[in-house]
């Protein structure tokens, strides 16, 4: 499971959300830290973006 | 909406971090070797500025003192390179303009306030190397563990790449890797700078109304440049990985190869690559450091029974031997001299003696999108013209 579900973010996640525009029915799975009930989609571009760190 | 996911994903990663995460490995601009960062606050005679160089930082008010610290750190028509200008925000320019239009061509320093005017002429232009908005092209180049809105402010961008000024900030974004399509875009800087030059000095002319013709170039100029960007940006290995979530990319696995038709299996449904549209390809995933070596065209999409996309291209050399590799497909790029096309083909259409811009006859309708980044910067400069 990527970092996203980690307390210490989530204060964050609720701020770029709110700055992102996720829909707000998507959002509190991921913010709350269940994103297995987020869309897949949506799941795989935030593991995409969290595994872009890891790129040159 | 998962664009936004993956933008949320870059930050947080950041967040984790506590160190930028790269959204590019090339240049987001074009690349002027010679830049002036000014940042300029008020209007007229309460203007104040503080004009920084490699050499010097000089703050000074006063709409000659600004003028005359730009001529000393070397802008004027006298250089064949055009200078760049960094800033940090979107009102230092304005301000800079509204001083330079109080010069007169008799002064000693309308060289350097016709070197303003060309700055606010080629500030639209995307990509450009004449007006480089530093937390804007930091933003392009990386991601931080912040909400958009702080990555507007340059003491961010200070702090999370530990630059001590905005000169310092530019060093970072020019340690990025050459970006090949936008020297094309620096070249239309340099063409633009030299026309500035010559109109500025024969007829003093700089702030007279743009001629119809010239207008109508220019914006065909901006379309291409536009274009050149967003196909730079798909260039850029991280651009493309990025460019999955928008569905401008497309990525799958090659299932049949049949008379250079080649089907994949897509990993997402919502690519935006439509049937007939012409595109790029190559081996690989979507950030593999390669240039697409494939060509050709989708020939058709579909969704299998079990939820499976398909896409289907028509593509010169398909090959079965590429059966079980992963492809990833893009929008055909721009040209190497799409922005010098741009402009000597309408420049050449719009000069003949028969063209509906002279002769006033109604034109055969020829349309295209305007990229979004276009009318923007129109509806900005409108916005401004009404001040």
């Amino acid at each position: 499971m990527i970092a996203v579900t980690e307390k210490t973010l989530s204060d964050l996640t609720r701020r770029v959300l709110a700055g992102t525009g996720i829909a707000a029915n998507d959002a509190p799975a991921v913010a709350a830290g269940a994103p297995s009930q987020a869309h897949p989609l949506l799941l795989a571009a935030l593991q995409d973006g969290w595994r872009m760190g890891d790129r040159p | 909406m998962s664009a936004a996911a993956f933008d949320l994903g870059l930050r947080l990663r950041a967040a984790a971090d506590q160190h930028p995460v790269a959204r590019r490995v090339t240049h987001p601009c074009a690349i002027a070797p010679h830049v002036v960062a000014v940042t300029a606050t008020g209007r007229g005679a309460a203007l104040t500025a503080t004009v920084h160089t490699a050499a010097s930082t000089v703050t000074v008010q006063g709409a000659r003192a600004v003028l005359s610290a730009l001529a000393t750190a070397g802008v004027d028509l006298s250089t064949d390179e055009p200078p760049g200008l960094l800033v940090e925000d979107r009102r230092t320019l304005p301000a800079l303009l509204s001083v330079a239009r109080t010069i007169s061509t008799d002064d000693a320093l309308w060289p350097s306030a016709a070197a303003v005017g060309w700055w606010a002429d080629r500030a639209d232009i995307p990509g450009t190397s004449a007006v480089l908005n530093v937390p804007v092209l930091c933003a392009q180049a990386w991601a931080t563990g912040a909400p958009p809105a702080a990555e507007r402010h340059p003491r961010h961008w200070r702090r999370w790449l530990r630059a001590r000024d905005t000169l310092d900030l530019w060093d970072r974004l020019l340690a990025l890797d050459p970006a090949p399509l936008l020297r094309q875009i620096r070249a239309d800087d340099e063409h633009s700078w030299n026309s500035w030059r010559d109109r500025a000095s024969h007829d003093g002319g700089w702030r007279q109304h743009e001629h119809h013709r010239d207008a109508a170039v220019n914006l065909a100029v901006r379309c291409a440049a536009a274009d050149v960007i967003a196909a730079a940006t798909l260039t850029d290995p991280l651009g493309r990985v990025a460019a999955v979530h928008t569905g401008d990319v497309v990525s799958g696995t090659v299932l049949d190869v049949t008379d250079a038709r080649l089907t994949l299996a897509v990993t997402r449904i919502d690519g935006r690559l439509r049937r007939d549209s012409p595109v790029e390809a190559f081996i690989g995933p979507p950030d593999r450091a390669v240039n697409p070596n494939l060509s050709g065209r989708v020939a058709g999409s579909a969704v299998a029974p079990d939820g499976t996309g398909l896409l289907t291209l028509r593509l010169g050399r398909a090959s079965s031997q590429m059966v079980g590799s992963t492809v990833t497909v893009l929008p055909q790029r721009a040209s190497m001299n799409a922005v010098k096309q741009a402009r000597y083909t309408y420049g050449s259409l719009y000069g003949q003696r028969g063209s509906w811009l002279v002769t006033g006859k109604t034109p055969v309708p020829h349309r295209r999108d305007v990229p979004l980044e276009v009318l923007a910067a129109a509806a900005a400069a409108d916005r401004e013209d009404k001040k």
